[in-house]
């Protein structure tokens, strides 16, 4: 189960907008002079598994268990990655201020990723179980 | 960039003991800490700048360390207890904080910090996890936890 526990967003109008078909996506647009715009993408079937058995490959050539990944250029920001279990990888890449992120994973084989651009976004992930995948794409202003 | 002190430094373990420490030589100095035991364990890098402070810590044997300060006032620790690990720190810049404590076997962690006031923190207990932290900016923290 994954769960998108918190978005920061001063949402006024939500059009879920993908090309992809086994994607499901959904953004939130502000009209304020401080908001936020997330894209939520959880990969289903045999999507999730090509991207699952994309790091799954790397990890077993690697010979690793977990994979995790900060990645912040600007400043105050903020990344918590905690990961129990096999084969998980967790990555956080920050563009900018204020941002911050959590991700937390229990289970095999979780794939999980938070992008974050602008300023002041924030997200909480928290993955239990095997197998999931999604990634969520923030940006703030 | 102010350079009151520069300490360069290099060694390898290879016997079944060996312990260093270095303290500061003067108030304002940098201070660079190494205890290592088993065997073949490495500990290499440098510091530039003042108030650098490094400490190191290795258990078994096959363990790695490379650690590098450019500034002033950056802190870097790293513990290992079990095989082969692998730990990589880089600080430029003033303040900034890197921890890392890994307890298995077979870890490796690489942190990049250029700015100031910016802090890392990873743990990894069990065997073959793999972390990877970048800050560039100030005031940046980034914790990973994997077991």
């Amino acid at each position: 189960m994954t769960r998108l526990i918190r978005s920061a967003a001063l949402s006024l109008a939500a059009a879920a907008i993908m090309a992809a078909a086994p994607l499901t996506a959904t953004p939130a647009a502000a009209a304020s002079r401080h908001g936020s715009v997330s894209f939520v993408v959880t990969p289903k079937g045999h999507d999730a598994e090509i991207v699952r058995e994309g790091y799954a490959v790397y990890s077993l050539f690697k010979g690793i268990k977990n994979r995790a990944k900060t990645d912040q250029r600007g400043s105050g920001n903020g990344a918590a990655i905690a990961q129990h279990g096999d084969n998980n990888t967790a990555e956080v890449f920050q563009r900018g201020s204020g941002h911050s992120a959590t991700i937390t994973q229990t289970g095999r084989n979780n794939l999980f990723g938070i992008f974050q651009f602008g300023r002041n976004t924030s997200s909480t992930v928290a993955q239990t179980g095997n197998g999931e995948t999604g990634f969520v794409i923030q940006g703030g202003w | 960039m102010m350079m009151r002190n520069s300490l360069s430094f290099g060694l390898v373990a290879l016997t079944l003991s060996l312990g260093f420490a270095a303290p500061s030589a003067f108030a304002g100095g940098s201070t660079i800490s190494i205890e290592q035991y088993g065997s073949s364990n490495g500990a290499g890098g440098g510091q530039h700048g003042w108030r650098n402070r490094m400490s190191f810590y290795q258990s078994g044997h096959g363990n790695s360390v490379i650690s590098n300060q450019y500034g002033n006032k950056n802190r870097a620790v790293v513990g290992q207890t079990g095989n082969h690990n692998n730990a990589d720190t880089y600080q430029t810049g003033n303040r900034n904080i890197v921890g890392v404590a890994q307890f298995g076997s077979g870890h490796t962690v690489v942190t990049s910090q250029d700015g100031s006031g910016n802090a890392i923190g990873v743990i990894q207990a069990g065997h073959n996890n793999h972390a990877t932290s970048t800050q560039v900016g100030a005031g940046n923290v980034s914790v990973i936890v994997q077991d």
